[in-house]
């Protein structure tokens, strides 16, 4: 097979690479039947990769469609996003790692804080004083007994709100590839 | 009005019936698809468009696929055939389009 047909399949694998691996086995193998077919035709190579278009645009295809495919948050579905956004291009550059970025730390804080809050208010329940842990809002330090609610509550607003972020982020890479759709 | 935009949303709406459509008739590859609706202009769609589209159909459980080797010379080809859900989904579009058809020429009809 010629070497700009390779090259071209190799980069459409790197640009995958957050999707599992057997998927992408199967999409490369899928596109490079269509290029020996065209091969068959006489088509030449240059004229291959012009019909397949950028190798970043046939990728980020796929991508668009994987991360549609499924709101719920993983790391498998964020590093998608992260490609995804890295192939889009500059309109994205600012909105899609703000809102998915602050939508993890969201939902991390939101996990950590309540559980640090427990902590704090069971360290204090068996008289162990835990100075590393401090609940503060502006001037006010809540009291260790007032830990865990508070944590609680403020750790549930974080939750919603990176919960938020991340269907908007969802919806941005959705409206991005109807927008590609559009174009095609 | 511009129709060029609109008949891009039509054929965005009616794609994948169409490829529902041509996958009834006999299992076929991406390829084959592609190059069979490049010959009706208002349906032409590119690689980009079809195989993350096809992955979905196959995802939602319309259609399943298999690997089959082609004859002396020509490449391994992914064929894509319909479930049994894909048929009904099918059907059920069939009656969708024949309804919309109808609604539409009842309206033209109209005095």
């Amino acid at each position: 097979m010629d070497r700009d047909l390779e090259s071209y399949l190799e980069r459409i694998d790197r640009h995958l690479r957050p999707m599992p691996a057997s998927e992408r086995v199967d999409i490369v193998r899928e596109i490079k039947s269509e290029m020996l077919e065209l091969e068959g035709q006489g088509l030449l190579p240059r004229e291959i990769l012009e019909r397949l278009g950028p190798p970043k645009a046939l990728a980020a295809a796929y991508l668009g469609e994987i991360i549609a495919r499924d709101p719920q948050f993983s790391w498998r579905r964020l590093g998608s996003v992260a490609a995804f956004y890295g192939l889009a291009g500059l309109g994205s550059m600012v909105v899609l790692p703000a809102t998915s970025l602050t939508a993890v730390v969201f939902l991390l804080c939101g996990a950590l804080l309540p559980a640090l809050g427990l902590l704090s208010f069971l360290a204090s329940l068996a008289g162990i004083k835990t100075p590393w842990i401090m609940m503060q809002l502006g001037s006010w330090t809540a009291p260790p007994a007032l830990a865990f609610p508070v944590s609680a509550v403020v750790g549930l607003l974080l939750l919603l709100a990176g919960r938020g972020l991340w269907k908007l982020t969802v919806r941005f890479v959705q409206m991005l590839g109807e927008r590609r759709r559009r174009l095609a | 009005m511009n129709i060029d935009d609109w008949r891009s949303q039509l054929r965005r709406g009616t794609l994948e019936f169409c490829i529902l459509l041509m996958i009834e008739k006999r299992d076929c590859y991406g390829y084959d698809i592609i190059s069979r609706l490049e010959r009706r202009p208002i349906l032409a769609a590119k690689e980009s468009t079809i195989y993350p589209l096809l992955r979905r159909l196959l995802r939602e459980g319309l259609l399943r696929s298999f690997w089959q080797e082609s004859a002396e010379g020509l490449p391994p080809r992914k064929y894509y055939a319909l479930t049994e859900e894909g048929r009904t989904s099918l059907n059920a579009m069939r009656r969708e389009w024949s309804g919309l058809l109808e609604a539409i020429g009842g309206i033209e009809e109209e005095t």
